[in-house]
């Protein structure tokens, strides 16, 4: 499923950046059914980078300093959720700068 | 006295924990980001110790303050400096890894435990890993080899059953670390003959000599980008830097997919370079930069088989550890040239785990029950004062407290969820953690406190915050916001928005048509939006907003069973704007209430409600006939009377436009029902839970015939079993109920037997209830025959021939308008 959502994902981005207003509306609906089956998806892109943030696997291409954010997002954060718990299920992999 | 049960590998770049339970290994998960191993990586920062991912992430960045692959260095007095300032040894490094790993068991404090060290490790390296053992606060610590733990891995992972002595040979590929070992097996005993390694061959380096020599000469030929090596190397080229990152994550994830396929595409979009192209790499490709590598281990395996005076053939096969042992050439290639069995049965990054603690489970622990007792009894009551603002809109949080009986000491705080992790962090008498939470989410923490040798002195868990559901400065939503659905033969509420969500909210709600709509026809689709409370009668609530679809303004038919796509916002002001639109007649409608909406209901859909509720009525009068609850029973009896009026005056006022007086019937509607739900609603609930409980038991009766499909749909139904049963909504327990009972019937109708019995009811039935009675006499002659002979298969095709004749089967479907939404 995470593939899944991580496909759906980087076809969102493509659609955003390349204005493809004809499958928007397919897209949402996709994530909607993605959040029913209880996944929160997170895109941590501009985020500060925060040491303590378990959530992330960062690639640091500069020596971290307090200005250091997330710049590219390569995938998003993946909660799910269970019996009314949220567990991470994907670390959202990232470069930071 | 009780057995060690925990198995841990300490390894040069990933560590693992395993606990024995109940005769089988369970590979412990980190509670920080879930995953069963934890790169053997601490970094320091001011006061914070960070050990795992989020020390491994700063290991090129920060590498003045982080270290790795201490294990190479075990029993040497090497040194190193922490931010130039104080020194510490791999033998501290070794233990705070252990003690991290201790943090994956859950609920029980790990005192006794198997550490697993390289077959190469001489006296003084062993005693080291012992030392970090009691150092990271273990009272017992017993060594195994990892040959040894591997083998036992893959012997009892297979259920092997060795009654002759053979020989294993081990080859142990890890990241960093090359390892062989010739281990003899026999009934009773496993012993390494000999081993042979080299502490600085692994596939850490594959990946970026995968990129040097593939990756980047293709995208050089590609693009008119030049010298890209060289600039992603140097440090303060920025903009290659990232684009260095970048590359290398695409080449790692290519490079898995070539240990599945023969060739993989490798997709590079990295908008600062204008980058936006696909590159082909091919397993072969990857195999000419592993050949050196593989080369260099064939050679140690080689020579310490021949060292020994052993032939490949004096082997029965060779067990892979390690994660570079995933790669295909490596396999084939041992394949190919020892021409024996390649053992890849369990994960060879977990074998070492999974050894050790199998044979942590058959060890007999030295400590007495007293000294675990013990050691598992020293959280005792502790001084602390916590201070946590529970609700907040913030994304960050701050977490302050004070432990007068504490002077110093370390403490840590987790989200439960994953996401969050503090590291140790070193404070005195008081201390305060920001932490960031998850939006529009309730946030879980745990906080534990450390003395100064990291034992644990305290741990409080579910520490809860709440982001965004109540806030002194937003507006909360005072009540559910609701849209009516069908469910067969009634309406029910389903939540759009919570109770207390702040204010503006957004969401896209996606249904089907539960039935047709002509177009040009009378007949209409209605969408019911109410404010109130999910569970109740739709009729007892508010109504905020009613869009009607009717047949009359569309182009296309609607098509029951097609997708309807509404999306919900309510501003600060209460506005509530609904947004419809049908794909399949690619009709769109928009509207807004305002909150001084008074509701303009189709009448007819108000003697729905009112029919509905007077049926609730009826039903509970009649359940409550012999009771003597005569105040319930004179309550219920003068609601009804009232709802009749309500209902006359509807009746009279069908084709009339809206006036003041239906707003004043819709409000007594309102009020009347409510009351019906309040005094009906705890036996109701109840009374669906009982329904609920029963149903199941009855299908779990019949587990052994559920069919795969059928097994995932039970799954499905009962899955948040907990909480559906705890929301206080008869509507939502009572679909459940029905699925369930829907499974039942698919059971009895997929049972040949079943169709005596129905065959049985048929006949009972009357000849006025079916068209066509001769035809259907016939049919009924035939099917004693069958009986008679107990031929079930073909009693079942009479049945089938026959339902077909029964009259108004779907009467109660037909009368039932509902909104036509599900």
């Amino acid at each position: 499923m995470l593939t899944i959502i991580n496909q759906i994902w980087e076809i969102s981005n493509k659609a955003e950046s390349n204005s493809y207003d004809a499958i928007a509306r397919n897209l949402r609906r996709v994530n909607t059914e993605i959040e029913e089956m209880g996944y929160t998806v997170i895109d941590p892109l501009n985020r500060p980078y925060k040491e303590t943030d378990a959530d992330i696997e960062a690639n640091i291409a500069t020596t971290i300093h307090s200005k250091s954010k997330i710049v590219k997002v390569l995938k998003p954060i993946i909660y799910q959720n269970e019996n009314g718990q949220n567990q991470l299920a994907q670390k959202g992999i990232v470069i930071v700068e | 006295m009780g057995n060690i049960n925990f198995g841990i590998d300490l390894g040069t770049t990933n560590s693992g924990i395993g606990h024995y339970e109940n005769g089988k290994v369970m590979l412990l998960k980190n509670p920080v980001g879930f995953k069963e191993t934890l790169p053997s990586v601490v970094a320091y920062k001011n006061e914070r110790i960070i050990i795992g991912d989020k020390a491994n992430e700063q290991l090129v960045s920060n590498p003045a303050s982080v270290f790795s692959s201490f294990k190479r260095k075990m029993g040497t007095s090497e040194l190193y400096t922490v931010n130039g300032e104080k020194e510490t040894h791999p033998v501290e490094l070794s233990a705070l890894v252990l003690k991290e790993l201790f943090n994956f068991s859950l609920n029980e404090k790990v005192t006794s435990a198997v550490i697993t060290i390289p077959a190469s490790f001489d006296t003084i390296q062993s005693n080291a890993t012992k030392e970090a053992g009691y150092r990271s606060g273990l009272r017992e610590v017993v060594l195994l080899q990892e040959p040894i733990a591997a083998c036992l891995a893959y012997s009892n992972e297979n259920d092997l059953n060795i009654t002759e002595q053979k020989k294993w040979l081990v080859y142990d590929f890890g990241g960093g670390t090359f390892d062989a070992a010739i281990v003899n097996i026999n009934e009773r005993e496993l012993k390494v003959i000999d081993n042979k390694g080299n502490n600085f061959l692994g596939g850490v380096d594959l990946d970026l000599q995968l990129l040097a020599k593939v990756v980047i000469p293709k995208l050089t030929e590609k693009t008119n980008l030049t010298d890209i090596w060289n600039q992603i190397n140097d440090p303060n080229n920025i903009p290659y830097q990232k684009l260095g990152k970048y590359l290398l994550y695409q080449t790692e994830e290519v490079k898995k997919e070539l240990s599945l396929k023969e060739e993989a595409w490798l997709e590079l979009s990295f908008s600062e370079f204008d980058l936006d192209l696909e590159l082909k790499i091919s397993r072969h490709e990857i195999n000419e930069i592993i050949a050196p590598i593989f080369e260099d281990s064939f050679e140690l395996l080689e020579g310490l088989v021949k060292e020994n005076h052993f032939d490949f053939s004096d082997f029965e096969r060779i067990i892979l550890v390690g994660g570079t042992t995933y790669i295909p050439y490596i396999r084939a290639e041992l394949k190919k040239r020892t021409q024996l069995v390649i053992d890849s049965t369990i994960d060879p990054t977990t074998a070492v785990i999974i050894g050790a603690t199998y044979y942590a489970g058959n060890k007999m622990s030295g400590l007495d029950a007293n000294e675990e007792t013990e050691a598992n009894e020293t959280e005792k009551a502790f001084d602390i004062t916590l201070s946590v603002e529970s609700q907040t809109q913030d994304l960050e949080e701050l977490i302050a407290f004070k432990t007068p009986a504490l002077e110093e000491g370390y403490f840590r705080v987790t989200r439960n969820d994953g996401g969050f992790d503090s590291g140790e962090v070193a404070f005195k008498n008081q201390a305060s953690e920001f932490v960031t939470l998850l939006a529009k989410q309730v946030n879980y923490f745990t906080i534990t406190i450390l003395d100064l040798k990291r034992n644990r002195l305290y741990t409080k868990d579910n520490i809860a915050i709440s982001h965004g559901f109540y806030n002194v400065d937003g507006q909360p939503l005072p009540n559910d916001i609701c849209i009516e659905l069908d469910a067969d033969d009634e309406t029910y509420l389903e939540v759009i928005f919570k109770k207390n969500t702040i204010l503006p909210l957004k969401k896209s709600v996606y249904k089907t048509f539960s039935r047709s709509i002509a177009k040009g026809s009378d007949d209409k689709i209605i969408i019911n939006i109410v404010e109130g409370k999910v569970g109740t009668m739709p009729g007892a609530n508010l109504n905020i907003g009613y869009v009607e679809i009717k047949g009359e303004d569309l182009n296309d038919d609607l098509i029951r069973g097609t997708d309807i796509e509404m999306n919900f916002k309510i501003s600060e002001s209460r506005d509530l704007t609904v947004e419809i639109y049908v794909p399949s007649a690619d009709h769109e409608i928009t509207k807004t209430f305002n909150p001084q909406y008074q509701g303009d209901v189709d009448n007819r859909k108000i003697l729905n409600e009112l029919n509905q509720g007077l049926d609730v009525i009826r039903e509970q009068l009649a359940l409550n006939n012999d009771s003597e609850d005569y105040v319930l029973l004179g309550k219920l009896s003068k609601i009804k009377s009232e709802l009749e009026d309500v209902k006359g005056s509807v009746m009279l006022a069908v084709d009339e436009i809206l006036t003041v007086n239906k707003f004043q019937l819709l409000e007594r509607k309102r009020r009347l029902l409510y009351e019906v739900d309040r005094l009906v609603f705890l036996r109701d609930v109840s009374f669906e839970m009982d329904e609920y409980t029963h149903q199941k038991e009855a299908l779990l009766i019949q587990e052994s015939e559920f069919s795969p499909t059928m097994r995932n749909e039970f799954n499905t139904i009962v899955k948040d079993e907990k909480l559906f049963l705890q929301s206080g909504d008869k509507f939502l327990i009572r679909r459940k109920r029905k699925a369930l009972e829907k499974l039942a019937q698919t059971l009895y109708f997929n049972s040949d037997d079943s169709y005596e019995h129905i065959f049985f009811m048929l006949r009972l039935m009357d000849p006025e209830e079916f068209n066509n009675y001769s035809k259907v006499k016939k049919l009924l002659d035939q099917g004693e025959v069958a009986a008679e002979k107990n031929e079930l298969k073909k009693l079942k095709s009479i049945c089938y021939l026959i339902y077909p004749y029964i009259k108004d089967k779907g009467r109660d479907r037909e009368m039932f308008s509902g909104t036509g939404l599900k």
